[in-house]
């Protein structure tokens, strides 16, 4: 099995099999493009991610390497987000902070399986709430202005719920 | 090199500080907000996107993205379609379902109309209108016979299923020189033929040439009267050339008597793209029921089939009539099981409806049967996850259904079998809402 060493923001070396690398489709084209061989010495810099959410981000790329390509998109349906493995979801039961840094990394990184998945976990945290509950969820402020709000209510009158 | 520079620009746009909390970040970090939320969004459906734009007012930017509302369709009323492009996210749609009768109404961004029924004359109006709109939609569109010269008007028409003869005054031939070639967009034609409608010879001589059909749905009704078995032949006939309908990929007929005799089947082979074949109510002779079944074996591109077979309404039902459709006794054999089966390679799906003529007298029959009447439970198998079985009442030496569903699953691993039987606590004049029964 050919290997590539991965470099994290923080500098840890990560040396792993090209396959599971190339899960990043980010990864895939850089090989492709500079035309690194396999037996490539030199660490690839990802300078966008640190060393332990690159861990995560391998771990779970590795658990998947033998996964079928993900399915295109359906634009046309509603995206479900309660198909979560239960791999996945337990891979998942951690703070929101590495959550979000998570879907950052798939997202520079192009893991599309690895993204929706942690996508649709925090969509479901959102699902069905009101604003006010999804503020608390998130810790958020409300810093709309009084004018500002009354306007939102406003704008929305007519579709919200009697 | 690129990649470098891609990479080091992603590190300045969108990279929370490790000293920031995900809290403060989420409100004031735009770069890190629209990437993240951005993607989360996509999993939402509208009204929580609504929820969404009034956290804060980066949330709000952010919801209200022209990308994450383009796929959403909205529907509405005619009444309260004005206020629903008054609000807030109204310039944001771009697909709309009109629930009942429309409007001549301005729809300023919409680029797709779902219309659920209208008359052609209010078709026309809201298109002339509405001149930026790319697809309509129409899920019943009421055209008079003599109409069907003018639907080429609707250049933009995508899907129609079109209800015709409907009236005692459509009593004259439908015929489409003109209309239905214009339709250079058309992906779906659905035919209702109504009563009083019967359509010319150069009806079908346009629909062959509607070279962008993906979909072909033909239904006619007979309510009460003996149906013309040959409404639909003319399309599968010598004369025409269904197989220039090379995108096709769904053909429903419904209604078809005899339909061994058309040559449906040869010309269904013809056509490589036809991957889904609905047969709804046809009816095949018993002598023609072996040639069917060779055939139906032979249109091997196909990956779902739906077939509810009737007694001919002017073939006096025998005994073994009923037993075949009904009972399904000796269908291990059947000629069309088999042919089924020789599907195995493509078939995904396989739905049997297994009918009778509403025409007949249930009761009767029922009577006649009722001790060995297992065809009145109801079942519902599907292979590899599920097998629901009811109480079997049948004696020895029968075909049941459970025993069918067996013979499928052996024979068709890879698809998802449904075997639909009436039900015997529903009325037998509702018959097709008794399907929904047990969906």
């Amino acid at each position: 099995m050919p290997r590539i060493k991965l470099q994290s923001s923080d500098n840890e070396i990560f040396d792993i099999e090209v396959e599971i690398a190339k899960c990043s489709v980010t990864i895939k084209t850089m090989l492709e493009d500079l035309g690194m061989d396999d037996e490539e010495e030199e660490a690839v810099p990802l300078p966008n991610v640190n060393s332990a959410i690159l861990r995560k981000v391998l771990q779970w790329a590795t658990f998947h390497k033998d996964d079928p390509p993900p399915p295109e998109d359906d634009e046309n349906k509603e995206k479900r987000t309660d198909d979560i493995s239960s791999w996945d979801a337990d891979f998942l039961k951690v703070d929101q902070g590495t959550l979000f840094e998570l879907i950052l990394a798939a997202n520079y990184l192009d893991i599309k399986g690895l993204l929706d998945v942690t996508c649709k976990t925090v969509a479901n945290m959102i699902k069905g709430k009101a604003p006010e509950e999804i503020r608390k969820t998130f810790n958020i402020k409300n810093d709309f202005t009084a004018s500002e709000e009354d306007q939102v209510r406003k704008e929305n009158e007519w579709c919200e719920e009697k | 090199m690129e990649e470098e520079t891609k990479t080091s620009a992603l590190a300045v746009l969108a990279s929370p500080s490790p000293n920031i909390p995900l809290e403060e970040s989420l409100v004031t970090n735009e770069a890190f907000a629209n990437t993240t939320l951005t993607n989360i969004f996509r999993f939402l459906n509208y009204k929580d996107l609504l929820n969404c734009s009034k956290v804060c007012p980066l949330w709000k930017q952010i919801a209200f993205q022209q990308t994450l509302w383009q796929h959403f369709t909205f529907y509405s009323c005619h009444r309260h379609v004005k206020q629903l492009f008054k609000s807030e996210y109204g310039q944001n749609i771009r697909n709309l379902y009109l629930l009942g009768h429309t409007d001549s109404l301005e729809m300023e961004n919409v680029k797709r109309l779902i219309i659920s029924y209208c008359h052609f004359d209010e078709l026309k109006l809201i298109s002339e209108i509405n001149k930026e709109i790319k697809e309509f939609h129409v899920e019943r569109l009421y055209l008079k016979n003599h109409e069907f010269e003018l639907i080429g008007q609707i250049e933009n028409l995508i899907h129609v299923n079109i209800s015709t003869g409907i009236s005692d005054s459509d009593r004259h031939k439908i015929v489409s020189d003109v209309g239905l070639k214009k339709l250079t967009k058309l992906q779906h034609l659905g035919l209702y033929l109504g009563l009083y409608a019967t359509c010319d010879e150069s009806f079908w001589e346009n629909i062959v040439k509607m070279s962008t059909l993906k979909s072909l749905q033909l239904t006619a009704s007979f309510y009460q009267e003996a149906p013309d078995p040959s409404w639909v032949a003319p399309l599968f006939g010598p004369k025409f050339l269904i197989s220039n309908l090379q995108l096709l990929n769904k053909l429903e007929i419904h209604s078809m008597t005899y339909i061994h005799e058309y040559d449906v089947l040869k010309k269904i082979k013809l056509l490589a793209n036809l991957k889904e074949l609905v047969l709804d109510e046809v009816s095949v002779s018993k002598n023609g029921r072996s040639n069917f079944g060779s055939l139906l074996g032979q249109c091997q591109n196909l990956e779902r089939l739906t077939i509810s077979l009737t007694i001919p309404r002017d073939e006096s039902p025998d005994i073994h009539d009923i037993e075949e459709i009904l009972y399904i006794a000796a269908l291990e054999n059947s000629e069309i099981v088999k042919g089924v089966l020789s599907l195995n390679k493509t078939l995904k799906h396989f739905c049997w409806f297994l009918e009778y003529h509403e025409a007949l007298d249930f009761i009767t029959i029922y009577s006649r049967h009722k001790k060995d009447a297992v065809a009145f439970h109801s079942f519902r198998v599907i292979t590899k996850n599920q097998v629901r079985t009811y109480v079997d009442t049948r004696g020895p030496g029968y075909i049941t259904v459970p025993k069918l569903s067996k013979i499928f699953k052996k024979m068709l691993p890879d698809t998802q079998v449904e075997i639909w039987t009436p039900d015997e606590s529903c009325n037998v004049y509702k018959h097709k809402r008794c399907y929904e029964c047990y969906k």
